[in-house]
């Protein structure tokens, strides 16, 4: 669905975000974009949906160039900024007005989750409305557009708690196999439930690109006593580890039947504080299969 | 999908009218109101072909106004219409429909108070419209043009586009004035009075070259907002 190939962008030629990024992603995920505040997550999300255009490098959204910014792309794709600017109009007229510059849009859908989040008055002034409220109409109207790609900044932010758990539920209700939808956020904990692929951007490069499946073949999460830590530790299979009331919480090279569970956050910071082992526990080999796996089976094999 | 839609143009207008038929109906409504009320009490139409020229720069100088704002920008864009099809929405709307908008609120102001003389003194005088029929279809080409470049300088200027694009147009008017005084002094060996009545003499020319003009700050358009980002 996206291919992005050797891409190279900076707002100053001599400052470059993103140097040589490689990307690819398919369709039926729900990917988490992960990254430190300056990074480039905007960015790269505009560059995908044809509002930036790369300094150099290749950048194909559905098989076509989206700096081209052709309709037909357009149709098929809906991002829902951070900062809202909304038009001084009815719920009704939004959709009216726009409605119909996507062809796959449903009303029903709309509808649907507009009361799974509680806008009742589809009459009231958008520009009267709350910032949580706007953010609940809008991200009601993208999924309702049912566009290929969905691209969502912070879509959780300034969303009241009942709403966060409203958001999970009409994301993972609305994805499948033809849909992808890029979900940029710092709230990680609001959305480790919803998102099934990770994206950590570092560094002007694609640190992660795996599924929750696959991080979770290859890591463990854990908390660990003192002991366990200090074995661990001697074997160099942790990766990062924080204090907490219970223990060490640890992100650790896989264990087998460790009674693990997949914490977002903690991969977030495993991933920026051990890049080179990251890279290398997910690099993936000409069969497939990452260093570290291949390694694995070797060792059971013997 | 072509690159051009009908039916995508239709969208990008109701869009257009759905938000802002309240602005341009307040404008209309108060240059209506003005034009009836004074021509009352002074006989003629108080509103000048000047000001309402004023206003019709001052939309088309901000015509493209969303794109210097970033959220509305990204709307914008995001929008799936051609920029072909943008552009020749906001034409439409900065050449055509707003200065006809003003233009016939300002007749229907001025006859408007030619009924109530009517009704008032009981006899019927039909106020002149003095400054659109009489001043020959050049003016329309005049007007062609500034909307033109003014358009082009809302998709160029982020900021403040109206006022720089006036300073841009006022440094060229003053380097073409100073190279045409060049041209008749120097060239034509001091022949003013010839060149002048070339001049006077092939208004049919200038608007062919207004027109050529404005044609090209319409392509200049175009590619400015193909490369514009957000």
């Amino acid at each position: 669905m996206i291919e992005i190939k050797d891409m190279n962008f900076g707002y100053v030629p001599q400052r470059r975000i993103f140097d040589n990024l490689n990307l690819s992603l398919e369709a039926g995920h729900i990917y988490g974009l992960l990254g430190k505040n300056g990074v480039g997550k905007t960015t790269l999300l505009k560059i995908i949906s044809g509002l930036r255009f790369c300094n150099s490098g290749t950048v194909s959204v559905f098989g076509m160039k989206p700096e081209k910014r052709n309709p037909e792309m357009l149709a098929d794709i809906y991002f829902v900024t951070e900062e809202m600017d909304v038009p001084s109009v009815s719920v009704r007229d939004y959709a009216k007005i726009y409605a119909p510059f996507y062809p796959n849009f449903s009303l029903a859908e709309f509808e649907d989750y507009l009361h799974q989040f509680e806008i009742v008055d589809i009459e009231q002034k958008l520009t009267k409305m709350s910032h949580g409220q706007k953010k609940k109409v809008l991200v009601s109207f993208a999924l309702a557009t049912n566009t290929k790609l969905l691209i969502m900044d912070e879509p959780t932010n300034g969303m009241d708690i009942p709403s966060k758990s409203t958001f999970r539920k009409v994301v993972a209700s609305a994805i499948t196999d033809d849909k992808a939808f890029i979900i940029s956020t710092h709230q990680v904990r609001d959305l480790q439930n919803v998102i099934d692929a990770v994206l950590v951007l570092d560094r002007g490069e694609i640190l992660l690109n795996a599924d929750i499946n696959t991080i979770c073949d290859r890591l463990t999460f854990k908390v660990l006593s003192a002991d366990e830590y200090n074995e661990l530790s001697s074997q160099g299979k942790v990766l990062y580890n924080e204090d907490n009331i219970a223990g060490k919480v640890a992100v650790c090279t896989h264990i087998d039947d460790a009674d693990d569970k997949f914490d977002m956050e903690l991969l977030f910071c495993a991933a920026i504080s051990a890049r080179e082992r990251m890279r290398e526990i997910f690099a993936e080999n000409e069969n497939g299969k990452s260093r570290f796996a291949s390694e694995m089976e070797t060792k059971l094999n013997n | 999908m072509k690159n051009i839609s009908f039916y995508r143009i239709g969208l990008l207008f109701k869009r257009y009218f759905c938000e802002n038929w309240k602005k341009d109906v307040i404008v209309a409504a108060i240059i209506f109101a003005v034009e009836m009320l004074t021509s009352l009490n002074l006989g003629a139409s108080a509103i000048s072909w000047a000001v309402l020229f004023v206003f019709f720069i001052l939309y088309s100088g901000r015509i493209f106004g969303m794109l210097g704002k970033p959220q509305k920008a990204t709307n914008y864009l995001m929008l799936p219409a051609s920029n072909g099809e943008k552009l020749t929405v906001n034409i439409i709307l900065s050449h055509f429909y707003y200065p006809i908008l003003l233009i016939v609120a300002s007749c229907l102001g001025i006859w408007a108070s030619s009924f109530f003389c009517y009704f008032i003194y009981g006899e019927f005088e039909f106020k002149t419209i003095n400054y659109v029929f009489t001043q020959g279809w050049h003016v329309y080409m005049f007007l062609l043009l500034s909307n033109a470049i003014m358009m082009f300088g809302s998709v160029y200027f982020r900021k403040a586009a109206v006022i720089k694009t006036l300073l841009c147009e006022a440094a060229f008017c003053l380097l073409y004035v100073f190279v045409m005084a060049i041209i008749f002094f120097k060239i034509c060996n001091y022949d003013m009075e010839v060149t002048i009545d070339k001049i006077d003499e092939s208004n049919l020319i200038l608007s062919i070259y207004m027109l050529c003009i404005t044609a090209f700050f319409w392509v200049l358009s175009y590619f400015r907002l193909k490369e514009t980002e957000a």
